[in-house]
Formats: C-alpha cells, sequence, structure tokens
C-alpha cells in the first residue's frame, strides 16, 4: 500500500517535471536550442509570482507572473537570440548559459541571497485524507493546473492556425519561410511560450518548495534528463518522461534515498541504449 | 577650460588629499585582510550573508578604535557555495593571491574541513565559524582550525536526552547526508539506544532536496512519537512548508539540534513547529568581540531589522542543570 502511495505521489511530482519539460521541449524542437536559462526563468517566475502577491493577492499572481516570465523570454530573443540565427548552435547554447548566470546573481542583486516567505493560500492549504492515500490540496491543485495547461497546448498546437504554424516550422523551417509565414515572429512566440511554462512551474513550486535564488538549479537538468528520455521535441514525450521521473524518484526515496538523486540518470541512459530517439522521439528532417 | 575652472579642480583635488591623509593618520601599518568564506549562494547562503555582516560589524569595532596593533582590518569575502572544493580554492586564493592574514566562516562542516586542510597547509588561521560537525575537532582536525560553534555532540547530546525525559521513545530520523548530519545522528542514535528507545529509520536527504512528499509519506506510515531532524538552510525550510501539507502538524514531536535564526526567520511562526534548542547564533561576533554582552548592544543598535534577536540574548542549553 505504501508503494501504490509513493507512485501516485510521484505522478504528482512528476507534473511540475511535466511543466519544465513542455517549455523545453517546445524551444528545442522548434529552433533547435537547449535553453539553459530554463532554470533560471522557472526561478524568475517564482520571485515574480511572490511579489505580485504582495501587492495584489495568489490567484492574480500565478497568472500574471508567468506572463511577465513570458513576455521576458520573448524580449531575450528578440534582441539576443535573434542575433545568433544561422550560426551554430552552440551559440545559442552559450548565450542561454550566460543569461542563466546574469539573470540569477540579477535575482540576488535584486532581491537579496536569503529565501522569501511565501505560504500556499488557505484555500487550499488542507489535505484529503483517505487512509493510507492522503494527498495534500495544493498538489492536487498543482495537477489539475497542469492538465488544464496541456490540454489547452493541445488545442492551441493542432486546432489553431499559429499552433499549427509552430508545429510545421518544427518539421521544416525552410518550406515554412517559403510559403511566405515570418518564421522570426513565430520564434519569439514560441521561445516566450516556453519560457512561460517554466514560469507557471516557479509560480506553483514557489509556495511548496521555498523561494531562494537557486531553486531552479535541481529542477534544471531533470527537466533536461526528462526530454531526453521521452523524446526531444515530443510534447507527449514530455509528458510520459515527466510521469517516470516523478515515480522513479518517490520509489528510490522508499528503496534507499541515497539513490533518487541516481536514479533518473540510470533510466535515461537504459532508455537511450535501447532507443536512442527518446520513447516518443521522432526523426524529424531539420534534424537529420 | 577656464582658469577659473582649472582653479577649482585643483583645490578640490587638495582638498580630498588631505581628507585622505587625515582619514588615515590613525593606521601606521598596512591594511590586514581577513578572509571571510562563507556560502552566498546554495543551501546556506542566507546564514552565510550574515555571517559576513558580522565580521563587518566586528571589524568596524576594531577600526573605530585604531584596528589591532595599528593595522587597519579589511574584510574580504569569497564564496564557497558550500562546495567542498570551491571552499577548498577560495580559501586558497584568499591567502595566496588576497594576503589574508586569517580566514574565518563556511557553515557546511564538509567544506570546513577541507578549507580547515587548505589553512594548514599554508599556515594561517583559521576560526571554522559555522561547521558543527564532530570530525571538526577529531578526524579532521588541525592545529590552525579553530571552532566557535557548538559540536555536534553538545547540541545532538543536550537536545535527545531532554526529549527522551519529555516525550516518547519512537523516532524516526531525517538527517543530511553528509558529515553533519551523520555525526549529529550517530550522537542522537546512540543516547536514544541507550536510553531503550527505537530507532524506526534514518532516511538519509541527499544535500540540496527541495521535495519532501515521498519522505513525509514514509514518516506518516511510521508514526513516530519523535522526528528528528539533522537538516539545515533550505533543506529545513522546504522540509516545514510541505509537513504542514501531509497532515501531521500535531501528530508527533519535531526536534533537532540546530534551527538557525535565518531559517525560522524564513518560515514564520504559521510554518514552524517543534522544540529547539535556543543558541546565540551570532557566533562569528561573539567569537571576534570580546564579551558577549556588549557585541548585543552593538548588534540591536545597528541591525534593529530582526525583532527576533531579542529572544536569542544568551546561549541557552535545553538540558539546564
Amino acid at each position: 500500500m505504501i508503494v501504490l502511495s509513493q507512485i501516485i505521489n510521484g505522478l504528482i511530482l512528476g507534473t511540475i517535471y511535466i511543466l519544465m519539460a513542455l517549455g523545453l521541449s517546445l524551444i528545442r524542437g522548434t529552433m533547435g536550442i537547449l535553453n539553459f536559462a530554463h532554470g533560471v526563468l522557472f526561478t524568475l517566475g517564482a520571485y515574480l509570482t511572490v511579489k505580485i502577491a504582495l501587492v495584489t493577492n495568489f490567484w492574480i499572481a500565478i497568472i500574471v507572473g508567468p506572463i511577465l516570465v513570458g513576455v521576458i523570454g520573448m524580449l531575450i530573443q528578440r534582441f539576443f537570440m535573434r542575433r545568433l540565427q544561422g550560426k551554430h548552435e552552440l551559440f545559442g547554447l552559450l548565450l542561454t548559459f550566460g543569461m542563466a548566470y546574469i539573470i540569477e546573481d540579477m535575482i540576488k542583486i535584486v532581491w537579496g541571497v536569503g529565501g522569501q516567505p511565501f505560504n500556499i493560500p488557505p484555500l487550499l492549504s488542507g489535505f484529503i485524507n483517505l487512509g493510507v492515500f492522503i494527498f495534500p490540496t495544493y498538489r492536487l491543485f498543482i495537477l489539475g493546473v497542469t492538465v488544464m495547461l496541456l490540454i489547452g497546448l493541445y488545442i492551441f498546437l493542432n486546432k489553431t492556425k499559429t499552433g499549427l504554424i509552430i508545429k510545421a516550422g518544427s518539421r521544416d523551417l525552410v518550406m515554412v519561410s517559403l510559403l511566405g509565414i515570418p518564421v522570426q515572429k513565430v520564434f519569439t512566440l514560441v521561445f516566450g511560450l516556453g519560457t512561460m511554462l517554466a514560469g507557471i512551474a516557479g509560480a506553483l513550486a514557489a509556495p511548496m518548495w521555498g523561494v531562494q535564488p537557486t531553486m531552479g538549479n535541481k529542477i534544471l537538468i531533470p527537466a533536461f534528463v526528462v526530454i531526453t528520455l521521452g523524446g526531444m521535441g515530443s510534447l507527449v514525450g514530455a509528458v510520459a518522461g515527466g510521469l517516470i521521473i516523478g515515480v522513479a524518484v518517490s520509489l528510490a526515496i522508499l528503496i534507499q534515498p541515497f539513490f533518487s538523486d541516481l536514479i533518473i540518470y540510470v533510466i535515461m541512459a537504459a532508455v537511450l541504449l535501447v532507443r536512442p530517439r527518446g520513447l516518443f522521439g521522432e526523426v524529424w528532417e531539420a534534424y537529420e | 577650460m577656464s582658469k577659473n575652472r582649472s582653479r577649482w579642480i585643483i583645490v578640490a583635488l587638495m582638498v580630498l588629499m588631505v581628507a585622505n591623509s587625515v582619514g588615515a593618520q590613525k593606521f601606521t601599518a598596512p591594511q590586514k585582510v581577513i578572509g571571510v568564506v562563507e556560502p552566498r549562494s546554495g543551501v546556506y547562503a542566507e546564514i552565510g550573508e550574515y555571517g559576513i555582516k558580522g565580521v563587518q560589524l566586528a571589524l568596524n569595532q576594531y577600526n573605530a578604535k585604531g584596528g589591532v596593533l595599528g593595522s587597519e582590518l579589511t574584510l574580504v569575502a569569497e564564496d564557497t557555495q558550500s562546495v567542498v572544493n570551491v571552499g577548498a580554492q577560495k580559501a586558497r586564493k584568499l591567502i595566496t593571491e588576497r594576503g589574508a592574514v586569517m580566514l574565518v566562516g563556511e557553515v557546511s562542516s564538509a567544506v570546513a574541513a577541507a578549507m580547515g586542510a587548505v589553512a594548514s597547509e599554508l599556515n594561517v588561521i583559521y576560526m571554522a565559524a559555522g561547521a558543527n560537525s564532530n570530525n571538526i575537532t577529531n578526524e579532521d582536525a588541525k592545529r590552525v582550525m579553530f571552532r566557535t560553534d557548538l559540536s555536534n555532540w553538545q547540541s545532538n547530546n543536550a537536545m535527545a536526552n531532554y526529549l527522551l525525559k519529555n516525550y516518547g521513545k519512537r523516532w524516526y530520523f531525517l538527517t543530511s547526508d553528509y558529515t553533519w548530519g551523520h555525526t549529529a545522528f550517530n550522537v542522537a542514535a546512540r543516547i536514544l539506544k541507550e536510553n531503550g528507545g527505537t530507532q524506526l529509520a534514518n532516511d538519509l536527504v541527499p544535500f540540496g532536496t527541495s521535495d519532501y512528499s515521498s519522505y513525509l509519506l514514509k514518516i506518516r506510515q511510521a508514526k513516530p512519537d519523535v522526528l528528528y531532524l539533522s537538516i539545515g538552510g533550505t533543506d529545513l525550510i522546504n522540509f516545514f512548508k510541505q509537513f504542514a501539507g501531509f497532515g501531521l502538524k500535531g501528530t508527533m514531536q519535531i526536534s533537532g539540534a540546530i534551527m538557525n535564526d535565518s531559517d525560522a526567520w524564513t518560515l514564520g511562526p504559521g510554518v514552524m513547529t517543534g522544540v529547539w534548542p535556543n543558541k546565540q547564533d551570532w557566533g562569528e561576533i561573539v567569537a571576534v568581540y570580546p564579551g558577549p554582552n556588549d557585541a548585543l548592544d552593538s548588534i540591536e543598535s545597528t541591525m534593529t531589522e530582526n525583532p527576533m534577536i531579542l529572544q536569542n540574548k544568551y546561549p541557552l542549553s535545553v538540558d539546564k542543570k
């Protein structure tokens, strides 16, 4: 029974990984860039949410905070990353790596190195007790928000014109631009959307995980593991990978906590040995 | 440039030179650098920042009285990130490149031990202000390294005996997986065993863990009388934030040997729970400046933004004799 409750807990834990991985996967799949600033944008989402909540309330803050992160992401893409278009993808990686350091230090300068107090709102701070199973209300809230976002993202990418352009762009950018679609604007939008998802993850994690400048560092590498495991560029893969990693970490803690850090890499290595493209990865023309 | 303007510039420069020399007249010998090695990022960042403030306060007081042996003392701080090899490298840098005459600081015992080795090699005194692990004064002891904070033996011995007298004997341990956590656990577990208690489990939590949901499910299932925590910094903060969410508040007593003030301030009274030893957490100040009351008076006058400091007037042992 304890195993089952850990599995369910792991699925819920996986939702934060899913949110991070979705944004990373979207950016990687469409733009071919590994966004190393994703972790620090997660942190920025948390900080902005905390600060906005001080002058408004929790509910407004978790909407406005991530939107601001998305806007910042779009500005980064428009004024910095666009200049590296057409160059080796390593340049983009180095840029995001550098931005990660800069943004983290700016957070420390503006808001200090200490933790920011931020608690779960009273409405969400209870728990649902089902005997062996216990569910903190706030974690169920995160689960609900993630499910809604996944549905929204699916509709956006498959049923709207912009979404279909994004999907097409990740398949064959040259053809898309030849058809007269402004590819640069698509990239800006994708980067903004991807970083907004990181901001949402940070906003939701803020009351639960403690808000401090390095909070995003510990989730960035697992997020990369998730998209590698699930398949770079695959959103279904991001969901599957996130759930697998969440459950693996939970079960590892049950058996031997020492392995909880290690298990995600073992799983990733095992999957890559058998299926290098990841579970749901596809061989796309752009990256053959 | 007009003649008048150039004349004013020369006058201004002369005034500056005179002012500078007047200010420097107190010090006859060159400046001495005090190297402060603290974590300015990571799990113990906030504790580290207060440590730096404490040293700066002490140096200000010394310099106001004419420095030490005629020299003005200056503070140069480096971020150890609570990582062993980074700390060792920064310690070496402070001594060899910045000419530090002594080192002070650090929260993580593992990093302190490594810096003690560097200090010993370069023959510079190192005050390991915040390192509590027993190792610092045992296996990792060095002639040049001194500890000003409690040892794990002192703090865990006091707490474990107090808890056994007042609460139950079924204990669940959550231990930070490095030397400080291990030696804290060893002391408390031994006292528990000697008194006929039961160790339900000892979970070694990786340093820097943010999510404790799986641990909390295990703890909930075990139903201990006492949950003994040997975790600190942001690890402790994250734990407490999630503890209440699993319906565990009030179902067991929580305790441990150390609750840093800065951690308690971040948590706030609504979230923090348990029984903790009261201790003077401005250890660096008390060590450097003679007389605990003098130090505290100056703290209260200069750092009035922290009202909780008034609660930490004197170092206390829980087990009063």
